[in-house]
């Protein structure tokens, strides 16, 4: 899969197929669906953690990419950084309108873990390595409770009520933690 | 706590942890509001390194059948088209216009698509306003009957109020259009697009700032050829226009000629 990812949008070969898919050629969604579905699955799966749930917004998602591949341009940024924030989108519009009814969710006790692990395991065809670097580094100069509830929210979907039960603090706090950490986020990222 | 900002909205949206009803609310803003847009896409952004470097999981293989088995529910892919295309449908005699069009909306909806689902809205309301038109009752912002020859069309926004009013001239072949709605968003251009039957839409260039302007199109043969109308339509892009010379960006006001 990561052949078909480069690091320049205009470069990369899923522009090609996305550009095929927007004119509604089904062997190139095909394509596309082959070499990005694993990424968007793990993705999705990683947030819902039900497999069922994760297999129907995937279907969703890749109609929503069938659908809407004519309005995407390269200043979006790359293709699949595209059709990852659709997947997002969409698996978050889904579990926050469904958390009503189910609101427990297991915490798996290495999920803090997860993000080193996912950062030092990047391919560097895969996104643009400045952009990689430069966000670990400010991760890395974060808190660790900052840096573990932003990747406990971002990558495993935990709401504020789930780090709140997981950190043992009110709801508000949790706000608090995490809007302090997206500035410092974003006064080390434009440094 | 300080006081909520909408950049403190965006970083959250992205982050995931809005509440049901904050979500809610973001993507309604996302929807209308070109600043909260442009302040989400910058937190997607910064954080997107955090989803690219996740390890990928296969899905079943049974789940690309699944979607293939419903594209063909899809509408076309290219709004426009898919835009002369629903317009076709309506077209067919009144007997089976009726039970023609649920179905429509039925699979837009579906879709879960929002510029489809607003594109039926503007649809719904551009065939009302034509009835109106043809029982007679003119609304104050419409010239008054003028020479034969003349023809109007009026493009509703999928809100209420009236957006563009394009005047056509077969006489003196000149077109003209109207801007009622507010100036398009910060970074965005209307542009504006004929469809003539049969035929692939066709950019008539963005409409500018000035509330009224003239067009330049001279192909007026088929503005009432057998029963056969030209219709408009203005989608949102990028400023400048569509880099691609096909429609890229929603369908925000859409409508037909109708005789004046």
């Amino acid at each position: 899969m990561t052949d078909l990812i480069s690091s320049s949008p205009l470069n990369d070969p899923l522009l090609r197929l996305l550009q095929e898919t927007a004119s509604g050629e089904r062997d190139a969604f095909r394509l596309l669906y082959d070499s990005s579905s694993a990424k968007l699955f793990g993705v999705i799966l990683r947030i819902v953690k039900r497999q069922d749930l994760a297999e129907e917004i995937l279907q969703e998602v890749y109609l929503i990419i069938w659908n809407k591949a004519n309005t995407y341009n390269p200043s979006l940024g790359r293709p699949l950084s595209w059709m990852i924030t659709i997947a997002r989108n969409k698996t978050f519009d889904t579990l926050r309108g469904i958390e009503a009814k189910s609101q427990t969710l297991e915490f798996n006790e290495n999920d803090d873990g997860y993000y080193q692990t996912a950062l030092l395991e990047i391919s560097s065809k895969t996104i643009d390595a400045t952009d990689r670097i430069s966000l670990q580094n400010c991760l890395d100069e974060t808190t660790t409770q900052a840096r573990e509830s932003v990747s406990l929210a971002y990558i495993h979907g935990y709401s504020r009520e789930e780090l709140a039960t997981h950190y043992s603090v009110p709801v508000n706090t949790i706000k608090t933690w995490l809007r302090r950490a997206l500035i410092d986020l974003k006064n080390c990222l434009e440094r | 706590m300080e006081k909520e900002t909408l950049d403190d909205i965006a970083g959250e949206y992205v982050l995931g942890t809005l509440s049901h009803e904050e979500r809610r609310a973001a993507n309604e803003r996302l929807k209308t509001d070109a600043n909260f847009a442009r302040l989400v896409h910058e937190w997607e952004k910064r954080l997107s390194p955090l989803s690219e470097t996740q390890e990928p999981v296969a899905a079943p293989l049974g789940i690309w059948h699944k979607i293939a088995d419903r594209l063909d529910d899809q509408p076309v892919n290219d709004p426009i088209t898919q835009f002369a295309e629903t317009n076709a449908d309506t077209s067919t005699d009144a007997g089976t216009k009726a039970s023609k069009i649920p179905d429509n909306v039925t699979k837009l909806v579906s879709s879960r698509n929002r510029w489809r689902a607003a594109f039926v809205g503007a649809m719904a309301l551009a065939a009302s306003f034509i009835g109106l038109q043809a029982v007679g009752i003119h609304l104050p912002f419409l010239p008054k009957p003028a020479a034969e020859g003349r023809f109007i069309a009026v493009l509703n926004p999928s809100g209420s109020s009236t957006g563009f009013v394009i005047r056509v001239d077969v006489g003196t072949k000149k077109l003209e259009i109207q801007r009622l709605a507010s100036e398009a968003p910060t970074g965005k251009d209307y542009e504006l697009w004929v469809i003539e039957p049969d035929k692939a839409a066709k950019s008539l260039n963005v409409v500018g700032r000035n509330a009224v302007q003239q067009v330049s199109y001279s192909n007026f043969e088929n503005a009432n050829k057998d029963n056969q109308s030209l219709t408009f339509a203005i989608t949102l892009e990028p400023e400048g226009g569509s880099p691609t010379g096909k429609a890229t960006g929603p369908i925000v006001f859409s409508g037909q000629l109708i005789t004046q």
